[in-house]
């Protein structure tokens, strides 16, 4: 065997062995490292579904949809994906193509285009992508960034670790924990993506010690990078808006995010840029009904949110009760 | 483009193709050039004039020197050349900082200084391709290389892509002759500087960029936290940039080895050292030994030119002559390290030690003790333990924000401060155990890439599995920009 072969030899069956390794710490770890959009049904389980959720974790905490499909009598879908954002959701609006009234739930967080979800190339079609970043004027760091997680996405099919690193470390951490009797576990879980059709949670950030604070924030900073509004995720929720519109009814909520996470990440500048992305898109399906739970000062307290952009249970009781309360004074109810 | 990045992987692999097909010296050297050149732009497209210029000015300044008979027009010539390098080196780097301490002092008469800034933008590498061009024309008018007889071979040198940004500074008799002769790599050099690179990657992307977040956020407000976390911030700081810089020239070496030249190491265990001496024997060792021989021991000549006498003031002149030389050196390397304050005292502060270290080691203040068994026993590990605390202190003061900033960050972590924050960081902490173990259990002189390239098939199998693993797993998402790049 030629030096050469024997070289290729090596490095074959390196790259094997640690792509055994990285499966079977992904499967060890429970790491989610498929883009599962698991179907999720709120009142009757009959018949098609009357309305569509499109929202990430943020919409799903925020608001008890069991009670508003129960109080509205409505049937609602969705295909929840972790971290997602309209550039998914537009995508998944396509598995309803019946539905007559459409929630979207956009916030600060889920609007960010520095802030990229983990299965974004899975679902979102790479020429969609190329054509978005082309049509916002994107800027090349972005552009580069954004192109790479679809080479990322190859990759992870033989390493699917690859680029999950945080979760591979609070994995490690939380088994660490659970083995040594469970005291310590998920103190930074904020920073794992949860599919949180059904999560609740007491905890407030209130009582957060601040270094664990300030390392959640530090750790957002990192994956998140410099905040922006205007770019392919702004094109999308206007894609999906104009699309749910041929559907029906549009109903948009803007879900607030903790004081800490405005405060420590976002400057005045991405405030206004965030409302005037939202104001295009008002402009853009002027038929649709706005609710600002953002707005709503009870909601601006770090008690009633269990991470930085998750609220928790209370914070979820006062959101849905204003929710309802905004539509039924809506000539526009659903 | 950085080298950690699936962008570099496809430039590189269509290099390599590229490569494959080229016939002759000449074609193999283009293509490089190229490379090279586009490399470049992928950071900055008009700054490749700048590297042009160098390089150009400096080939034909060294066609000059070895033209020239008489000294007066020798040195004319080498004129020429210093002053393009560090012309340009101190308009792109030290304008705004001149300007700024200009404005400080006119502040001091009540002049209004609003405005005194100017929009200049650093090229990157510019302290890196200057130096190494500059070496050329020394070393030509010492005598000791000829001139390179090729303007191909010398744009090739000065903007060979893998040592372009953040070196090491290789010095032209070292590169020159690899480029005058066809090179292909054998599968046992790629094979190990593949290994070479996969250790840089570990180093950057494993270590290096995991705990600069919160580095950085102690860095930014020192004042909010107690002494531990400080200490913690310091410990971090001196880990991240140890394997920042070595990952960013292990990947660099590694490069280079894959296309077949060979380059000297840039770090050798540093942490291991037992004198501060010997620290900058191990630490970025292309750029202390650039200041050896082109500015500490021409200094030392020249002051030893002017000291006639045996002593000053008691002291013995070879001594007072290296201090003199060794902190005008070290006050210049912190300058080229960056346009401030904090980087001059950093320089002069390692010069200082240096100082003391010579002192001390003529003095011998403790050779009544060397046969002592205790003494023998623990020298050793006090003497890395004060040579690292030396370090510590000193990358404090590198890495600090300002003066103010760093004088506030020791003096919180000297007075134990117990107020404010304690930030426990579960990066920082395995990161600096990790490098430890590396530098307490390994030979400090081991070249791990070639030795691991030559262990039995199974053990390499293992070792290659691991540090892709390592990488894959653990390695940060988006690289950032390696530090030495801003210098």
């Amino acid at each position: 065997m030629s030096a050469r072969v024997r070289f290729i030899a090596t490095v074959g069956a390196a790259v094997l062995l640690a792509a055994l390794c990285t499966h079977l710490a992904a499967a060890a770890l429970d790491i989610q490292t498929k883009a599962a959009t698991g179907h999720k049904r709120f009142g009757s389980e009959h018949g098609a579904a009357q309305a569509l959720i499109s929202g990430s974790s943020l919409t799903y905490d925020g608001v008890n949809w069991r009670e508003v499909a129960g109080v509205l009598g409505l049937s609602i879908e969705s295909w929840p994906v972790p971290g997602s954002s309209p550039a998914e959701w537009e995508q998944l609006q396509r598995r309803s193509p019946h539905a007559g009234t459409t929630f979207v739930g956009v916030s600060l967080y889920d609007l960010n285009e520095a802030w990229l979800c983990d299965f974004r190339a899975n679902i979102v079609p790479f020429r969609q992508t190329l054509g978005d970043l082309w049509e916002s004027r994107s800027d090349r760091a972005f552009a580069k960034r954004l192109s790479t997680w679809y080479f990322l996405a190859w990759v992870r099919m033989v390493f699917p670790t690859a680029g999950r690193s945080d979760r591979v470390i609070f994995g490690l951490r939380d088994k660490a924990s659970s083995l040594l009797g469970g005291v310590g576990a998920d103190a930074d879980a904020g920073a794992k993506l949860r599919l949180a059709a059904d999560y609740t949670s007491d905890a407030k950030i209130s009582e957060w010690p601040e270094d664990r604070l300030l390392r959640r924030l530090d750790s957002m900073r990192g994956l998140q990078g410099k905040p922006g509004f205007a770019g392919p995720k702004h094109l999308a929720l206007l894609r999906l808006l104009q699309r749910a519109r041929r559907q029906g009814a549009v109903v948009v909520v803007v879900l607030p995010v903790s004081p800490p996470y405005v405060g420590g990440l976002l400057s005045q500048p991405d405030m206004e840029q965030f409302e005037a992305s939202l104001a295009d898109a008002k402009r853009a399906v002027p038929e649709a009904t706005w609710v600002r739970l953002d707005h709503v000062a009870r909601l601006k307290s770090a008690d009633y949110f269990s991470d930085l952009v998750h609220l928790n249970m209370q914070g979820r009781s006062i959101a849905t009760a204003e929710f309802l309360k905004s539509l039924a004074g809506r000539a526009t109810r659903p | 483009m950085i080298f950690a990045s699936f962008e570099f992987v496809a430039f590189f692999l269509l290099l390599l193709i590229g490569r494959s097909v080229c016939r002759s010296l000449s074609s193999d050297n283009w293509l490089l050039l190229l490379a090279s050149y586009a490399f470049y732009v992928s950071w900055s497209a008009p700054s490749v004039l700048l590297i042009l210029a160098v390089s150009l000015v400096d080939y034909h300044v060294g066609h000059r020197l070895a033209l020239a008979q008489l000294p007066r027009e020798r040195k004319r010539w080498l004129a020429v050349s210093i002053g393009t390098n560090l012309g340009l080196l101190g308009f792109f780097k030290y304008t705004n900082f001149l300007v700024a301490n200009a404005g400080w002092a006119a502040r001091v008469f009540g002049f209004d200084t609003a405005g005194w800034r100017f929009d200049i933008i650093l090229p990157v590498g510019i302290s890196f391709f200057t130096f190494k061009s500059m070496s050329y024309t020394l070393d030509v008018y010492r005598r000791t290389m000829q001139p390179c007889q090729s303007v191909r071979d010398y744009l090739l040198f000065v903007s060979f892509f893998p040592q372009l940004l953040a070196g090491p500074i290789v010095r032209a008799s070292e590169l020159l002759p690899q480029l005058a002769r066809r090179v292909r790599a054998s599968a046992v050099e790629i094979e190990s500087g593949l290994v070479q690179f996969g250790l840089g990657a570990i180093k950057k992307l494993v270590i290096a960029d995991q705990v600069a977040g919160h580095v950085n956020l102690i860095f930014a407000t020192p004042g909010q936290y107690d002494a531990l976390t400080l200490l913690q911030g310091a410990a971090g700081y001196t880990v991240q940039i140890y394997c920042d810089f070595s990952g960013y020239s292990d990947m660099a070496i590694g490069v280079a080895r894959i296309l077949g030249y060979r380059t000297a190491e840039n770090f050798q265990m540093p942490y291991s050292a037992v004198n501060i001496t010997e620290f900058w024997h191990r630490w970025h060792i292309s750029l202390s030994s650039w200041f050896r021989d082109y500015l500490f021991l021409p200094s030392a000549y020249a002051f030893s030119r002017r000291m006639q006498e045996e002593r000053y003031v008691g002291v013995r002149v070879d001594l007072v002559i290296y201090v003199a030389a060794i902190l005008t050196t070290f006050a210049v390397c912190g300058l080229w390290h960056g346009a401030s304050w904090t980087f001059v005292v950093w320089g002069c502060y390692h010069g200082i030690a240096l100082g003391t270290h010579r002192v001390w080691k003529v003095w011998r203040p403790l050779k009544a003790l060397a046969r002592h068994t205790t003494y023998k026993r623990w020298s050793a590990a006090v003497a890395r333990l004060v040579t690292l605390a030396v370090v510590v202190v000193g990358w404090v003061i590198f890495r600090a924000e300002s003066l103010e900033s760093a004088g506030q960050y020791l003096m919180r972590i000297g007075t134990l401060a117990s107020g404010g924050t304690r930030l426990l960081s579960p990066y920082i902490v395995p990161a600096c155990v990790a490098v430890c173990l590396v530098h307490l259990l390994t030979h400090k002189d081991r070249n791990w890439p070639v030795e691991i390239s030559q262990r039995p098939v199974a053990i390499r199998v293992v070792s290659y599995a691991f540090m892709i693993f390592l990488v894959v797993s653990f390695g940060a998402t988006d690289a950032a920009p390696f530090i030495y790049f801003q210098f």
